[in-house]
């Protein structure tokens, strides 16, 4: 330490309340003979303070959110790693003995989990799909709509369904196993009733939403290549049926999940190229806070919208067939390609296609159930 | 701000849960900023913050074995920073912050004190922002932090002589180009 530098030394250990009192001393000596330094001191002195007001203003609101959800977040943690763990560890006790003595340490959780992996061996690739295909078999509750019409219902346990049109849920009965089991096909939103013990999951198109008490939306229409699921409030775990090793990805409020499905066709395809590449092809978006519920996009149909935003029309004349529950064919390809932004609420089919019309042109014919869509002639 | 946590950590480790909030209050927003200066996104920032006070709370039948609550969520945060960025990126912990861009919390001290102009806090800003990288990453754990030399030796790995230097060199810094001389008896560096 220089002897030119002693002073900032000092003037550093002081304002961060590390100096000893012998150098607070000869710190002091040397400002008093220095009066510009002990006006540097001073202002430090006070720029130093007062950045404890910044970190006391504070946002109570978002703590709160943020500390229950940080707290689900750890009850989810620890309701997991049964389920979890019983593979892998079964895997690594083949592999490696040296980790068994290390597991062993932790005698008893894992001796249960040893002795129910063996038993399960084999079978055990996810309890979870078991039970979804378990659910086809037993006779069943089943909530459907048709195309043109949105139903809602209550299942035994209180949780409230919006189906879709269109849509199937399929659930038992008494609805009172170690876990609520729904099938869907379709699109439904849900406020599920909350209840720790007894996990919510939705099993659809080889993906299971895994749930605890929380309101979202998934869309997993059988004619659609992807299964969306969109979590507005709580906490969702979505896993691949068949895929126990794979990370199951967490969805938090205000967040979009879309996810490949896999056609049955390419399943053994898919199988191979997952073996070597385990990763789930999806896709995890922010949605925009600032929209009020009510608002958005993906639930407008939850408030009787049918919406959709830079979508080609073949696209959005699926929604329209589900909706008005016609049936649309396209007379040239062309057509297919145009895109819309629209929302509609109160109108009929003819009030929707003229305003489609409009926005971006197409001839269209209106015939009992059937609407014929051709593009506009140049010639014309 | 590193007052006594041993309270908190008792009642974390009997479960409760307003601890555990209490706790997350104290640090979350200075250790959002420390994980911003790491990883570059609040988002990320944010969700290190969160995922280390959720295995801190899984993990609350050990919390009591924590010396400093501190220095460990500091370093918890860290690691899981280090993590996101690369596995390669634990070997440069020796000299951590050479290479990172580091941010400084942005809510700067009311100028309106009388001591400091508005002009005076620019200047001093500026100072600050244009600081080496570890020397400001030192320089913020200390001042707007408020973690003991100790604390932050430990956080970052390095020796409490080089935070001594680091903090040294800040301070000149600040105070020349505040522009007021020191007397010409003294020689530069």
């Amino acid at each position: 330490m220089h002897q030119s530098n002693q002073i900032w030394y000092l003037m550093a250990r002081s304002l961060s309340r590390e100096s000893t009192p012998e150098e607070e001393a000869f710190l002091n000596n040397a400002l008093q003979q220095n009066s510009a330094l002990q006006q540097q001191y001073n202002i430090l002195k006070s720029f130093w303070g007062s950045e404890q007001e910044i970190n006391a203003a504070s946002n109570i609101e978002g703590e709160r959110k943020k500390i229950s959800r940080i707290l689900q977040l750890a009850k989810v943690q620890e309701l997991l790693p049964q389920k979890e763990e019983k593979p892998v560890i079964l895997r690594r006790i083949l592999k490696r003995r040296r980790l068994l003595i290390k597991v062993i340490m932790y005698a008893g959780i894992l001796l249960m989990v040893i002795t129910t992996a063996w038993i399960l061996l084999g079978k055990n690739d996810n309890n979870i799909t078991k039970k979804a295909a378990a659910l086809q078999e037993r006779p069943q509750q089943i909530i459907a709509t048709q195309n043109g019409s949105r139903t809602r219902t209550m299942l035994p346990d209180g949780t409230t369904v919006w189906l879709n049109a269109g849509s199937k849920i399929y659930f038992d009965n008494d609805f009172a196993g170690a876990t609520r089991d729904v099938r869907l096909e379709g699109e439904a939103y849900f406020d599920v009733v909350k209840n720790p013990h007894r996990p919510f999951i939705v099993h659809t198109a080889g993906i299971d939403i895994r749930v605890l008490g929380t309101v979202f939306n998934v869309k997993s229409y059988p004619v659609d290549k992807t299964v969306e699921t969109t979590l507005i409030r709580g906490l969702v775990q979505v896993t691949r049926q068949g895929y126990p090793q794979q990370k199951p990805i967490f969805l938090h409020p205000n967040q979009k999940l879309v996810v490949q499905k896999i056609l049955e066709v390419d399943k053994d395809k898919a199988a191979e190229i997952e073996k070597k590449q385990p990763i789930i092809k999806y896709k995890l978006a922010q949605l925009d806070t600032t929209i009020k519920e009510s608002d958005r996009l993906e639930t407008a149909w939850v408030y009787n919208r049918l919406e959709f935003r830079g979508e080609d029309f073949e696209t959005v004349a699926g929604k329209l067939e589900r909706w008005y529950n016609v049936t649309i064919v396209f007379e040239d390809e062309k057509a297919k390609q145009l895109t819309f932004n629209g929302s509609f609420e109160n109108e009929t089919v003819e009030q929707a296609f003229t305003a489609l019309k409009t926005a971006s042109p197409f001839n269209f014919s209106i015939s009992g159930h059937e609407i014929f869509i051709k593009s506009v002639t140049k010639v014309n | 701000m590193t007052g006594n946590f041993k309270t908190i950590q008792q009642r974390i480790f009997y479960n409760d849960e307003t601890a555990l909030a209490a706790l997350y209050q104290a640090f979350y927003v200075k250790l959002q900023h420390f994980a911003k200066a790491l990883v570059h996104s609040n988002e990320v920032a944010e969700e290190v913050v969160e995922d280390v006070f959720v295995k801190l709370w899984c993990n609350r039948s050990n919390i009591v074995t924590i010396d400093n609550l501190t220095v460990y969520l500091y370093v918890a945060v860290k690691n899981n920073c280090l993590n996101f960025i690369s596995k390669k990126a634990k070997d440069l912990i020796a000299s951590p912050f050479d290479f990172l861009d580091i941010e400084l919390s942005e809510g700067s001290p009311n100028p309106h004190d009388i001591l400091i102009t508005a002009e005076m806090m620019q200047r001093m800003q500026k100072v600050i922002e244009a600081l080496p990288p570890r020397c400001k990453m030192v320089f913020k754990l200390v001042r707007e932090d408020g973690l003991k030399y100790k604390e932050v030796s430990q956080i970052l790995n390095i020796s409490v002589n080089t935070i001594d230097a680091q903090m040294a060199i800040a301070v000149k810094r600040i105070c020349t180009a505040m522009g007021i001389e020191k007397s010409r008896k003294e020689l530069p560096l």
